[in-house]
């Protein structure tokens, strides 16, 4: 299994969107997919159109009374994608059971699994970094400055302390010429990785989120074949099942002991 | 040369004439005041204040035009003459006495623009024509502050025009004031009392204005003869022996807001006159008539107060067409009205209330309605099905002599008519409205362009109310509340692109009424609406308020908990991986010690058969093993021990020194993109700051 997660600098920049449409690409291209949903506001099953009651078996039931994984893996409609719901937020394994969390999601059975973290990271960055092998930042034009930083600091965290790897960054909602080649360039010499995407501000698919009650949310891949967002997408699906990708090898749960220890003092 | 010569003279002429000018100029505005005072009896007599005239005839020989003759207190036997204008001022209007002795007139004017002001002015001869003051063919004067006194005409304006008659007292003369062939007078504020004829007397005058004087105790209050154009307006007329106010053969004159009360005789009588205008008087307790018309034709009688008068509210005598409305005639002790031979007079929109009888006919034609409305009769006794404020059925009145001229009011009304007026925009609104209550507050609401008043009728269990609205001030179709609550309204048809009447009806005996356009009313229920759902809000919002300030605290509380949870739970954490460790290392060992344990005993029980003998000397080195096998059991633990904490040691060690290397070797990248981008990039420049800044922000975003 090879265990990837979008990072992201503030809210808004698409991570969940991209999240989604990234597992369905690779999903429709043959690749079992396992969605997890970290975020309690779930827009995974919104954009995938689901709904789970509250019946419904959900990963914290998994990690809490040891159940087999298998029972939070639903389909979505889309074939070979699943998704893993979440009545909680991944902050909350972080404080409930980090281990469990990271051993039941060490046991499923898959090729790709992308974790969609809320925003703000927080401890889940440790989670989600943590269990991850690879991660890929989302950085936006507006306020490309604190994207910038803080995509220096999630890669120094991820890489030395996390041993995770960043593959490539991703620019979305570009919305002016500002992001040119030579920046994309410049970027790329700073961040030290490519750079595997460059989405442009696109308010079809800004409505595929559901916002404002206005609109159901849907998968702007499937429905908006023809949109810059969609061909983007399908790039970076080609391209990261093109990567030899290290399958999951990190024994988590020492990275974890090790990342909770309180101080010596 | 001579050329020069005579430019030279005609400039001096010039100079010389300009100067004469100037000269005369400057004598005609120098005014001068000059003294009088009679106890200035040995002279010398220059007029100054030190050496005053002695008497007034000398000052007024030695006055100008413009000049002041002032008079020190003291009686003066004189009879003037002046023919200079002049102003007259007395020292004290009691004490500055002049007396014409019982001979002549005491002031006789024949110069215009002349002041009297503040005298005593008396005993003018006691034949006829001999005057206090008499303003013979000449006008301008103002006589102002006097009292005048025991003459025969007080003031006497004989063809004298424009004069002001302010603010004097004039008694006991035959005739108070009288104006003969004189126009355009104003003669205010004065007291004209117990005169033997007239206190006000105008004869073949035009255009005086008469107002806010006190005619009482007279024959006659105010005697007009053969005058027109005159206006008399807020005197107060009363116990005059004969009438308050008598017209002989005068026209087109105004009487209005006068009260005209409790005189001997009647109110007003009219005799011979025609298109006078009698309006808004009280015309109260008079002895006989309130008003009293004879031969008179034309005239407009509105809007009085005609009640308690002893004999008739208004009697008509050979009197036609005049035209009778919206006058209260109420509680006159024997008609409300008398038609005697009068014909086709009109009598519509007023209250007849409890007169002995309200109307008697004799030989008359009157019309009793107009436009469909009649009057409202106290004694009515009919019904109204239809519910416009009109009775359904006329009210006759009998004409006494001829059984076969009833007079017939078709329309009588339901209840009092009042015409409500209000002013709005320097515009006068009328709202016509016919009611069993009585009506007051009656206003206009512009915020709402709503219309409100009150109503009251004790005696009556339910009340009804039609009102004629103008559609240029109040625009239908209205709602009407009955306080504050809304209530059934009949438009009626008679309602027209400019007025519209509706009528509605109440039950209680005292109301608030307010009428406005349905929009406005609809406009109000919506704000009333609005401001509940703002005050719902707000309530809400303080409840809110005050839930977050206890969640706030909650979490302030469970956040400090949660601290020493997390600080608790990584101890236990410590504890509970340390005690993991060890618990596996102590099974390992156990295990191999079990296994061999279990060898040893087999081979103890093989060998201890055969090597009985040797007992002892095995036994001792069985426990030397065991020793052995205790001390290097001992070391494993202990390098295991180490080896974990070697490695979580380096772990977080060696993260930090990557950090720190990448921290370098980015630096000058960061500078580079800082420097061509101009702006500046802070990442953390060391990790423990990262990890520390995440948990900060976990706790803030709780």
């Amino acid at each position: 299994m090879k265990a990837l997660t979008f990072t992201v600098s503030k809210g808004g920049v698409g991570k969940s969107l991209i999240t989604a449409n990234v597992g369905a690409a690779m999903a429709r291209k043959g690749k079992r997919v396992v969605l997890v949903e970290g975020d309690t506001n779930q827009p995974l099953q919104k954009i995938l159109g689901l709904t789970f009651s509250s019946k419904d078996l959900k990963l914290e039931d998994v990690v809490e009374r040891n159940l087999e994984t298998e029972k939070v893996i639903y389909p979505t409609g889309v074939d070979n994608l699943s998704i893993m719901p979440s009545g909680i937020s991944l902050q909350s394994y972080f404080e409930m059971d980090p281990l469990g969390f990271v051993r039941k999601l060490g046991e499923v059975e898959t090729d790709f699994m992308l974790i969609d973290v809320p925003f703000p990271l927080g401890k889940a960055a440790f989670l989600s970094l943590g269990f991850c092998e690879h991660f890929i930042p989302i950085l936006t034009e507006d306020e490309i400055v604190l994207c910038v930083e803080s995509t220096i600091d999630t890669i120094r965290l991820g890489k030395y302390l996390l041993k995770s790897t960043p593959i490539g960054f991703l620019l979305n909602r570009i919305k002016t010429p500002k992001f040119n080649e030579e920046f994309v360039k410049d970027l790329e010499d700073l961040l030290e990785i490519p750079c595997i995407g460059q989405i442009r501000e696109d308010p079809e698919v800004t409505k595929s989120y559901g916002e404002m009650g206005v609109q159901r949310a849907f998968l702007a891949y499937a429905k908006l074949p023809q949109s810059d967002f969609a061909q983007n997408i399908d790039g970076l699906a080609d391209w990261l099942i093109s990567q030899k990708l290290d399958a999951r090898r990190k024994d988590v749960i020492k990275l974890l002991n090790e990342v909770t220890r309180p101080p010596e003092n | 040369m001579e050329k020069k010569a005579s430019v030279a003279v005609f400039l001096l002429l010039f100079l010389l004439a300009l100067a004469s000018t100037s000269k005369t100029i400057a004598i005609r505005t120098d005014t001068r005041t000059i003294f009088v005072d009679k106890n200035n009896i040995n002279g010398p007599w220059e007029g100054s204040p030190e050496h005053p005239y002695q008497n007034m005839t000398s000052a007024l020989d030695s006055a100008s035009n413009g000049d002041v003759i002032f008079v020190a207190n003291g009686t003066y036997y004189e009879n003037l003459v002046i023919a200079k204008s002049v102003s007259l001022q007395g020292q004290d209007e009691h004490g500055t006495i002049l007396d014409g002795n019982l001979t002549g007139d005491v002031l006789r004017i024949v110069a215009d623009n002349v002041t009297i002001t503040r005298f005593t002015i008396q005993n003018a001869g006691p034949t006829l024509g001999f005057s206090g003051i008499h303003a013979s063919s000449s006008s301008g004067h103002n006589i102002s502050f006097n009292t005048i006194r025991n003459n025969f005409h007080g003031i006497w304006l004989y063809v004298s025009h424009n004069n002001a008659i302010n603010n004097n007292t004039i008694t006991y003369n035959e005739y108070g004031i009288s104006a003969s062939a004189s126009n355009s007078n104003f003669i205010s504020l004065n007291d004209l009392l117990w005169n033997n004829i007239t206190g006000i007397g105008v004869t073949d005058s035009a255009e005086e204005t008469i107002s806010n004087n006190n005619v009482s105790n007279n024959d006659f209050g105010i005697q007009l003869i053969a005058s027109i154009n005159n206006n008399i307006t807020s005197n107060s007329i009363s116990h005059n022996v004969n009438y308050g106010i008598y017209l002989f053969n005068s026209n087109s004159s105004a009487y209005s807001a006068n009260d005209v009360s409790l005189n001997l005789d009647s109110g007003i009588w009219l005799m011979q006159s025609a298109g006078n205008f009698i309006s808004n008087n009280s015309i109260r307790q008079n002895a006989r008539f309130g008003i009293y018309l004879t031969n008179s034709t034309a005239n407009v009688l509105s809007d009085n107060d005609i009640s308690e008068n002893h004999q008739y509210g208004i009697r008509s005598e050979y009197a036609d067409a005049n035209v009778i409305f919206n006058n209260a005639l109420t509680s006159n002790r024997i008609r409300g009205i008398l038609f005697f031979y009068s014909h086709g007079n009109k009598a519509f929109h007023n209250n007849f209330i409890q007169n002995f009888q309200q109307l008697e006919t004799v030989y008359s034609t009157s019309f009793l309605d107009s436009d469909m409305e009649g009057n409202y009769w106290s004694d009515y006794n009919g019904t109204d099905n239809n519910r416009d404020g009109i009775g359904d059925s006329p009210h006759v009145i009998m004409d006494q002599n001829d059984r076969n001229n009833d007079t017939r009011d078709n329309y009588p009304l339901m209840g009092p008519y009042e015409d409500m007026t209000l002013t709005f925009e320097e515009s006068n609104y009328h709202f016509p409205t016919i009611s069993n209550s009585t009506i007051s507050e009656f206003r206009f609401d512009l915020q709402f362009i709503a219309l409100h008043f009150q109503v009251e009728n004790p005696n009556n269990a339910s009340g009804f109310c039609r009102i004629s609205i103008p559609q240029k001030l109040v625009k239908s179709p209205y709602t009407v509340l009955v306080d504050n609550e809304t209530i059934q309204l009949t438009v009626l048809p008679k309602s027209n692109t400019t007025q519209t009447y509706v009528y509605f009806e109440y039950n209680q005996s005292a109301r608030e009424i307010e009428i406005l356009p349905t929009q406005s009313y609809e406009l109000i229920q919506a704000i009333e609406a609005l401001r509940k759902k703002y005050d719902d809000l707000n309530q809400a919002y303080d409840k809110l308020f005050s839930d977050y300030s206890s969640l706030n605290q909650l979490i302030q509380q469970t956040l400090g908990d949660y601290n020493n949870f997390t600080t608790m739970y990584g101890a236990l954490n410590q504890t509970y991986w340390n005690l993991l460790q060890t618990y596996e290392e102590l099974v390992a060992s156990n295990n191999r010690t079990e296994a061999q344990y279990s060898f040893m005993n087999a081979a103890f029980w093989c060998v201890s058969i055969v090597m009985v003998a040797t007992t002892l000397a095995t036994s001792a080195l069985t426990i030397k093993y065991r020793k052995i096998y205790a001390l290097s059991r001992t070391q494993k633990d202990l390098i295991d021990k180490y080896k974990v904490e070697l490695e979580q040691l380096s772990l977080m060690n060696s993260a930090r020194n990557q950090f720190e290397t990448d921290v370098q070797r980015r630096k000058e990248k960061i500078e580079k993109f800082e420097g061509k981008y101009g702006i500046e990039i802070r990442p953390h420049d060391s990790l423990d700051e990262i990890v520390k800044n995440l948990e900060l922000k976990r706790k803030k975003e709780d």
